[in-house]
């Protein structure tokens, strides 16, 4: 199977966005709670206002300031990776229906091209292997026919 | 005197120790009189600068707590969870041995030193928001006198007690409920999560001597 590079990672606004909704949201209510639960078990263990302010409250503004650069760049390497993720499950299948539409037609000469890192490359094969059976059935039919 | 009527007498005696008891427990929510040799083991300690020497001192029966800062500050606290409103009162005995010297302290924080603090925590779940009232005992400041504390807007300083080191225990009585919508201009929306003692030289890096007894968390 030919490998062909990818060029377009956003092939199904709808179902990627959603895809990267499912991923990413969980991902950061979790990473907030985790933020939460540190500082208000620490606060808890801490109680006295003189101790919240000299030990807590410093920690808390530099963990604060790391958060708020690191932030934005981690939530964008989350959303791109959910994005080629879903890229590598969604991608083939306007590529296959595509594909398949001409299959209907009448053409079993045609192959459906897989990357290497599609979910769906394997699914993708016994499609063509299918295309290559109905190929060969098809082929002497074809030949009398074209006689 | 009858039988029957020892028996009345009797069952009467009872009837009143059992609700004298009832209505004790209903009274106070919680007492700490430092009697038994281990009362102190169930605070906790939270070290801010240093750690303050807190020792319970038995005289005969009685006990209390001596608490002494050598240019150190840490607390002793108890956590007990409960409505402001239900328990408003809080009792307590003190005595300032020995306050810290603020005479070169310049600022605020330099002079946030006291001989003896009472702490009520008001915990929330938004954290930053926690309330806190302390009473203090000042030696310059009115009695009553609200005072915005360094530490932040969360926390007021009541002054409990003001004035020179005394021989004798002071007993205190405060309405905490009445002083927390003065000091903060609004009623407590969390319950009370617990309370702490303290004594404190660490700013002025001096030394200061308090004792401590007779807590009482109360209905009003």
């Amino acid at each position: 199977m030919k490998s062909i590079k990818r060029k377009k990672y956003l092939v199904s606004k709808p179902v990627q966005f959603r895809y990267m909704g499912i991923v990413a949201v969980p991902l950061l209510v979790l990473l907030s709670g985790l933020y939460y639960l540190i500082y208000y078990s620490v606060f808890n263990e801490m109680l006295i206002p003189e101790a919240i302010a000299v030990t807590l409250l410093p920690a808390m503004k530099k963990v604060n300031m790391v958060v708020a650069i690191s932030g934005p760049i981690l939530i964008f390497a989350i959303l791109k990776l959910a994005l080629i993720h879903s890229n590598r499950i969604i991608g083939p299948i306007p590529r296959l229906e595509k594909e398949l539409d001409k299959a209907i037609a009448g053409d079993y000469t045609i192959r459906v091209k897989a990357r290497d890192k599609d979910e769906l490359s394997s699914f993708i094969n016994k499609i063509n292997l299918l295309l290559e059976k109905i190929q060969e059935r098809d082929e002497p039919g074809r030949s009398i026919r074209a006689n | 005197m009858k039988r029957s009527s020892k028996l009345i007498f009797l069952s009467v005696l009872i009837l009143l120790s059992a609700l004298s008891l009832c209505l004790a427990q209903a009274v106070y929510l919680k007492q700490f009189d430092f009697n038994d040799k281990d009362a102190l083991k169930k605070w906790g300690e939270m070290v801010l600068n240093g750690k303050v020497e807190y020792e319970l001192v038995k005289e005969g029966e009685e006990g209390y707590i001596r608490a002494l800062s050598q240019g150190s500050a840490s607390a002793r606290y108890f956590r007990i969870g409960y409505k402001l409103k239900e328990y408003p009162i809080i009792n307590w005995k003190w005595k300032a041995l020995r306050f810290p010297d603020k005479s070169r302290a310049q600022t605020d924080k330099e002079k946030d030193d006291y001989a003896a603090r009472i702490y009520i925590i008001f915990p929330y779940l938004n954290f930053s928001s926690s309330k806190f009232i302390e009473y203090v005992w000042a030696e310059d400041t009115p009695i009553g006198t609200v005072l915005e504390s360094p530490v932040g807007n969360n926390v007021k300083m009541v002054v409990a007690r003001s004035g020179e080191a005394r021989e004798e225990f002071i007993s205190e009585s405060r309405n905490v409920y009445e002083d927390y919508i003065r000091a903060f201009g609004d009623e407590p929306r969390r319950s009370v999560g617990a309370i702490a003692m303290m004594c404190d030289a660490d700013s002025t890096g001096t030394s200061a001597e308090s004792l401590f007894d007779d807590i009482a968390i109360i209905r009003k």
